[in-house]
């Protein structure tokens, strides 16, 4: 990176933490700290809500995911305009009128004591895991450019957001959000833009669409049904439901975006601001990684991405065939992607399908030296099931922005994880702090104290965030993995609050029950099946309400034969 | 605001814990939306901009993936 560089990145950096921190002064109750003192207008809550979801991976790895693998990924957020509808008519009014600091506090009020305990339990579980891979997203960037091990990166961005969040609370939390979409978009936009300047003059903007569309990078839609494929029209609809019904009405780190607001309207329009705006983002991000597979059609792009693992294999006896069978499938997709769109250009539909041919052919041959040398890093010593879908916008920042737009990228991504990381940790903190602390451990402290017991949980989350991000590069694509881990254990939570909601007749015991025979289901799914995790959700709440219902029927079938018995 | 030792909100039968006040939520009264006049209207609006979502989707990927772009 250049000096202007550094200092775009420093620059925007303590611009967003030092606002986010003025904004937040007078923190100094739990209340405050916690939720704001309920004073938070919907715009600020819209904005938070869609950058705790965002973060760095939206960036890094949404844009990977599209150059590898096309934009199917569109469709998981097929189901989010439905889940904010639902929310907006059911839960939203509900939590505000039960005055709760966390979602699990309702279940209490509901359910019973137990039911609150360990839904509390299982939100730590997935939150907390998905927080340590939140933060190995800027992590792998930082390393990626100034060559330091990822645990020092990680430790560093922790120390950080650590600091940040205990001090200001929920409310820094929220207004740093806003500088940071703020930031985001200009960032989306200026990735995009440098690109096209970049492609090749003989290249116009709907021939590079037309390449990406041509290489299958441009599916956006997926309409047959398959439990297997992640990525489907159906599995975003109905999985995608109810993933993101449990993951902004049951997880706290999003429910605690919009207990912050003055009004039950104000709510419902942040969550309705992203119903409306998450798919278009989704859309653009994809669009950018597609854009940039288009540009390495004219620039070799290296067979690895991730620079440390290519210089690892480069001095094996293999490396030397492969490297040139890749160069030769680069050469052969480029004069392919050029006479494509000259026959297009032509008009010449026999030609376009040739060549057409030609492409796709010399794509699949590229495509099969990278997985050579994938496996190659494997049997050096690499990881299993090694990918570089992470490195790739980065290795294209990095090397062909212009000086200051690299700086701002980079900036964008790590003040999307530092936003993100922090609403994690705070909701983490929030829940271990009123929903255990405060519930089962310490009941009548004051108020202060409850205010240093939320620090402190902050601090410990933050600890357990960095621990958990040193196992991040194991899990292939972050956002996948992001996703993915919340399934294992949204479906439970789901299953409960739809209980509380919309079965008056189910008992504390009978939802505890449903919550671990759902669970066993999930972990069952996942370890012994190959169906996709986005029906994990479903399964997981499916399981909650028929055990729970049949634990309530065989309760009160119990209960009226013993008054029978008792009765004669 | 931030007052220490006063219940709020009910409890379940493990008998009252602490929980601080919060301020302005005496009384949460339901608004309307600042658009369309009621909020199933907007609900409405929403879902039906989702279908209109998908089918763009749907016929930006009919037009641009191979082999649907030829004629």
């Amino acid at each position: 990176m250049s000096p202007l560089d550094w200092i775009v990145l420093f620059g925007t950096l303590v611009l967003i933490v030092a606002y986010g921190l003025y904004r937040s002064r007078g923190s100094d109750t739990v209340d405050r700290f916690l939720l704001a003192g309920k004073t938070m207008p919907w715009y600020a809550m819209a904005l938070s809500i869609m950058a705790t979801q965002a973060s760095a991976v939206t960036f890094i790895s949404t844009t990977g995911q599209s150059y590898i693998d096309g934009m199917r990924f569109v469709q998981f957020y097929f189901g989010l305009p439905i889940a904010m509808v639902i929310l907006c008519a059911t839960v939203v009014p509900v939590f505000h009128r039960a005055k709760v600091f966390t979602a699990y506090e309702y279940l209490e009020q509901r359910f019973d004591a137990k039911t609150r305990a360990l839904a509390s339990v299982l939100f730590l579980c997935s939150r907390g895991l998905a927080a340590g891979l939140t933060l190995y997203a800027p992590a792998i960037v930082l390393s990626a450019i100034l060559g330091w091990p990822d645990r020092v990166t990680i430790a560093l961005m922790g120390i950080t957001v650590v600091m940040y969040t205990s001090l200001g609370g929920v409310k820094a939390v929220t207004w740093s959000d806003v500088q940071q979409m703020i930031i985001i978009f200009l960032g989306l936009v200026a990735s995009l833009v440098t690109v096209f300047v970049l492609l090749p003059k003989s290249v116009s903007i709907p021939d590079a669409v037309y390449l990406a569309g041509a290489a299958g990078r441009l599916n956006a839609v997926t309409t047959n049904f398959d439990w297997n494929d992640r990525f489907t029209l159906w599995s975003g609809l109905i999985g995608g439901t109810f993933l993101f019904l449990s993951y902004f009405g049951c997880d706290q780190s999003q429910v605690q975006r919009y207990l912050t607001g003055s009004s039950i309207a104000q709510s419902r329009l942040s969550l309705l601001f992203n119903a409306i705006a998450k798919i278009p983002m989704q859309f653009f991000v994809l669009f950018i990684g597609a854009m940039v597979f288009v540009f390495y059609l004219f620039v070799q792009p290296p067979i690895l991405f991730e620079q440390p693992q290519l210089a690892h294999i480069e001095h094996t006896a293999a490396f030397s065939s492969l490297q040139s069978r890749y160069e030769k499938a680069f050469g052969r997709r480029k004069e392919a992607a050029t006479r494509l769109i000259a026959a297009r250009h032509a008009g010449d539909p026999v030609a376009e399908r040739r060549q057409f041919a030609d492409y796709r052919a010399a794509q699949r041959d590229l495509d099969a030296a990278r997985g050579e040398a994938s496996r190659l890093v494997e049997a050096n010593g690499g990881e299993r099931g090694f990918s570089d879908t992470n490195y790739i916008f980065l290795s294209f920042v990095t090397r062909y922005l212009p000086a200051g737009l690299v700086g701002l990228v980079i900036a964008v991504m790590f003040a999307a994880t530092m936003s993100a990381s922090a609403g994690e940790i705070n909701s983490l903190a929030t829940v271990s702090m009123v929903d255990l602390y405060r519930r089962h451990f310490r009941r009548n402290a004051s108020d202060h104290h409850y205010l240093m017991a939320s620090r402190w949980a902050t601090i410990f989350w933050g600890a357990y965030a960095v621990a958990s991000a040193g196992f991040g590069h194991r899990l292939g694509s972050l956002i996948v993995a992001v996703n993915m881990l919340g399934s294992l254990f949204y479906g439970s939570l789901l299953g409960v609050f739809v209980l509380a909601f919309f079965f008056r007749g189910v008992r504390g015991t009978g939802a505890f029950w449903g919550m671990l025979l759902g669970e066993a289901f999930v972990f069952g799914a996942f370890l012994f099946t190959g169906i996709s995790f986005l029906w994990y959700n479903v399964i997981g709440c499916v399981v909650v309400i028929l055990t729970a219902l049949a634990v309530t029927w065989f309760s009160s079938r119990t209960v009226a034969e013993n008054r029978l018995v008792s009765g004669r | 605001m931030g007052e220490s030792h006063q219940p709020l909100g009910q409890v379940a039968q493990n008998g009252p814990c602490y929980t601080p006040v919060m301020p302005a939520l005496r009384e949460v009264p339901d608004e309307p939306p600042p658009f369309l006049g009621t909020w199933r209207r907007v609900y409405a609006g929403v879902l039906l901009y989702l279908a209109a979502i998908i089918a763009l989707c749907y016929l930006f990927s009919a037009l641009y993936t191979f082999p649907l772009a030829l004629p």
